[in-house]
Parts: structure tokens; C-alpha cells; sequence
């Protein structure tokens, strides 16, 4: 892992298209800002971790298409939860 | 031999945990079935479930991110059609729908996205039960 130092204000250089800025800092908490092209992703690791989770357990053995074809599934209305 | 060949789909970032899966044949799976199938042309023998998810999770209103709907090359909602991942539970008779990370694919052009939608509140398994 490469370790910079940086105060506030600062920023750092990621490859020649993202840019991370130290926007301010209070003690065992620090706001970053990103500037990065649309396509790359910037998100909390723990959040793309559950995505890549969720994708391994949904990715299985090709089924047969007549079974799922089969399935009947109940809609169930959904609301957004506050995290 | 088919008149009509099931669309490739290109996701030219992978999937999230899966940088290498770029390629699919997204199959329907029955005329009358929300479900079908993202086979994968990388990994031979190997699925992805999916399912639109209007009609099984009615209240679902995705805000899709301007910058990743910019790296997808659509201006208009009109431009993408929204699939979401499916985990089948059989024995449980549940299938699992993930709502906070859809797959937006960009019908015209082929190509698509799963774009995970941060601090929107949907979740990531959201059960549906399978009827008889």
C-alpha cells in the first residue's frame, strides 16, 4: 500500500484521471472528495464487497429454461429503508 | 437453427467481483415469464438469473445515477431497460431480487451496466415468494 500524508486542502493523483481531496478532517473521521471520469466507480468498499457478494451467490450452473419458465412468483411491494 | 438469435450484451466493466464476465446472451426463458437468463459467453456453463423487476416488486423506483447513465451512452430512461439480479431459493420457495445494484442495459447499442445505487434504501435481497 502506498501512504501519503496529506492536510487539508490537498489532494492527491490517481493515474492521470482521478483526483482525491482531503476536504476536512476531525478526529477518527475524514470527508474525501473524488473527481473521476463517469465510467469509473467511486463508492465505500464495503458497499461494492456486498454487490460482488450478492453477484457470486447468484451466479450458478446455466438452469434449465422450461423450470424457470415455470416458476410463479408472487409480486411483493417494496419501499425504500432508511439507513 | 433459430431465425432469431438472443441479443449478446456487453458489460464493458465485468460486474462488480467479476471484472472478466463482459459477454452474454441474454435469453427469455417462456413468453409469459418476467424471468431470463444472462448467460455468460466467458465462462461456458455459467448464469446469471435476472427479471424485470416492475411487476414482482411493485414501489420500485430506481433514480439512476447521471454519471452512470452517461458511461452507458443513454440520455433518456427511455433509452435503457432495467433488469435486477435473481437469487433462487428453492427449497425455501423465495427468490431473492436485488434491487440496489440493477443491471441497465442500453438495448440499441447492447451494452450494460450493473450500477449499484448508493444510500437510496433499496435492498439488495428482496424476497418474492414462488407460488405453486
Amino acid at each position: 500500500m502506498l501512504v501519503l500524508t496529506r492536510r487539508v486542502g490537498e489532494t492527491i493523483m490517481v493515474g492521470d484521471d482521478i483526483e482525491v481531496e482531503v476536504l476536512e478532517v476531525r478526529p477518527g473521521i475524514v470527508r474525501l472528495g473524488v473527481r473521476a471520469p463517469k465510467s469509473v466507480r467511486v463508492l465505500r468498499s464495503e458497499l461494492v464487497a456486498e454487490v460482488a457478494s450478492a453477484n457470486a451467490e447468484a451466479l450458478k450452473e446455466t438452469p434449465d429454461l422450461g423450470a424457470i419458465a415455470a416458476l410463479k412468483p408472487n409480486p411483493q411491494p417494496v419501499t425504500r429503508s432508511n439507513r | 437453427m433459430s431465425d432469431i438469435d438472443p441479443p449478446v450484451i456487453t458489460t464493458p466493466d465485468g460486474l462488480p467481483g467479476f471484472d472478466h464476465l463482459r459477454e452474454w446472451v441474454l435469453e427469455q426463458t417462456g413468453e409469459e415469464s418476467v424471468f431470463s437468463l444472462l448467460r455468460s459467453l466467458d465462462r461456458p456453463g455459467i448464469s446469471l438469473l435476472v427479471a424485470e423487476p416492475w411487476e414482482l416488486a411493485p414501489g420500485y423506483e430506481p433514480d439512476l445515477p447521471d454519471a452512470e447513465m452517461g458511461a452507458l451512452g443513454a440520455h433518456h430512461p427511455d433509452d435503457v431497460a432495467v433488469l435486477v439480479v435473481v437469487r433462487l431459493d428453492v427449497e425455501s420457495r423465495q427468490a431473492f431480487l436485488n434491487l440496489a445494484a440493477p443491471i441497465v442495459v442500453h438495448a440499441a447499442k447492447g451494452v450494460a451496466r450493473q450500477m449499484i445505487l448508493d444510500r437510496q434504501g433499496w435492498p439488495m435481497r428482496h424476497a418474492v415468494a414462488l407460488g405453486a
